[in-house]
């Protein structure tokens, strides 16, 4: 019951084909299909369903929706209520609001974040299928990114937008980076077994840091550092290791300068795991756990 | 193309760019820690840009980052930003790194 995964974000991309090349060529997602208006709908190779990727034309860069996947279509009966309950102007979207995707809803988080839930989708499998696998298929292309993991919501109140995702769609949260006085800069939370499917740090209101795909190990975080540099995609920070989440990490641009990372590692939090508090004066070794200081465009540059 | 002479406001600065770099990439090598060094992608807007003088060829730019009214009064983003002549610019946000 619940929230299952992040399953979804969808991006306004300056040059759409620019952006099909290289979220294929370079990240390794495969296309499955276009709507009536234009959007392409992407996912990676170890996702079961139809697409976790939606990429659109526009003149204006940034993310159009993030998509949370709930377990049972009861749960959005459940969350719809919670969320009218608390305030929040839901929106019911009939099922094929995106290809694939049965009913939804939609809201926005504090910051002006669109969010929806939804709990089914087509299923197309994974490209090694379900009986006797191979670990990974042949046809894989450039970083052969086999899944999206998580994002970085920005909100110039992050307590708010944290509130939301604890206390109505029931996320735990894993780490927090606070100031001297207490206050909330940023707080890493999850539904999975991972440190984090959102995260939300101090920023301008209804954009985003980052999104990210998730690699096996240590090994492909290096491989894919040499397919961005053979391919001139601008690298933000990385390859590195974050203190945060302990996260094999690089970051960098996509075409339109949405920032994506390529993320590995980390460890197994609980829903009864004690929260870890990172003080501002340590994200240096927070974010890069090498170097221990953070460059400046990865504090100052949103989508 | 020519190596046109960038001079950036109100430092007084001037350096040389190479046929085909960008405005941002010039002062990345040649002036570094003036400009933050973004997205390098017309997305963030991290680099704008006042061209007071000179001319520029201008690619694809976020609207939500430089707006068609900023690019009529000479804004634009140093990462898109490709000589035509020599130039004067000023830049709208400075670094506070050194090192860009």
């Amino acid at each position: 019951m619940g929230i299952i995964r992040a399953g979804g974000i969808k991006i306004r991309c300056l040059d759409l084909q620019a952006s099909v090349d290289y979220y294929t060529k370079i990240i390794g997602f495969k296309v499955v299909g276009q709507d009536k208006d234009g959007n392409v709908y992407l996912k990676g190779w170890d996702e079961f369903d139809h697409h976790s990727l939606t990429l659109m034309q526009s003149d204006k860069i940034g993310m159009e929706h993030v998509a949370f996947k709930v377990e049972t279509p009861d749960d959005l009966v459940f969350f719809r209520n919670k969320l009218e309950g608390a305030g929040v102007k839901v929106t019911k979207l009939a099922a094929g609001s995106e290809m694939g995707m049965g009913e939804a809803l939609l809201f926005q988080t504090p910051a002006g974040h669109n969010v929806k839930l939804y709990a089914e989708m087509e299923q197309v499998g994974i490209d090694v299928g379900t009986t006797n696998p191979h670990p990974w298929p042949d046809d894989i292309q450039g970083i052969g990114a086999p899944i999206f993991d998580h994002l970085l919501l920005a909100a110039q109140d992050p307590q708010k937008t944290v509130d939301l995702f604890q206390h109505l769609l029931g996320f735990w949260m894993a780490e927090r980076l606070i100031t001297k006085n207490g206050d909330l800069i940023a707080a890493w939370l999850f539904r999975t077994n991972t440190p984090h499917d959102v995260a939300v740090i101090a920023g301008p209101d209804g954009k985003i840091h980052h999104f990210a795909f998730q690699l096996e190990d240590w090994y492909q975080v290096g491989r894919a550092a040499d397919i961005l540099a053979k391919n001139g995609v601008p690298i933000d920070a990385g390859p590195t290791r974050h203190g945060i989440t302990r996260g094999l990490t690089i970051y960098f641009f996509d075409p339109s300068g949405i920032r994506n990372e390529v993320y590995a590692g980390g460890y197994m939090p609980y829903p009864d795991s004690p929260v870890i508090t990172w003080t501002e004066d340590q994200l240096g070794p927070g974010i890069n756990f090498f170097s221990g200081s953070v460059n400046e465009s990865f504090t100052t540059v949103f989508a | 193309m020519s190596n046109w002479k960038i001079r950036i406001e109100p430092d007084g600065i001037e350096v040389e760019s190479w046929p085909g770099e960008s405005v941002l990439a010039t002062l990345r090598r040649a002036a570094p820690g003036i400009l933050i060094v973004g997205c390098r992608r017309g997305g963030c807007g991290i680099c704008k840009i006042k061209v007071v003088s000179g001319k520029a060829t201008l690619g694809l730019c976020s609207a939500a980052e430089l707006t068609a009214e900023e690019r009529e009064q000479g804004m634009a983003l140093a990462c898109k930003a490709y000589p035509e002549s020599d130039l004067v610019i000023e830049p709208v946000r400075r670094a506070k790194q050194k090192l860009a």
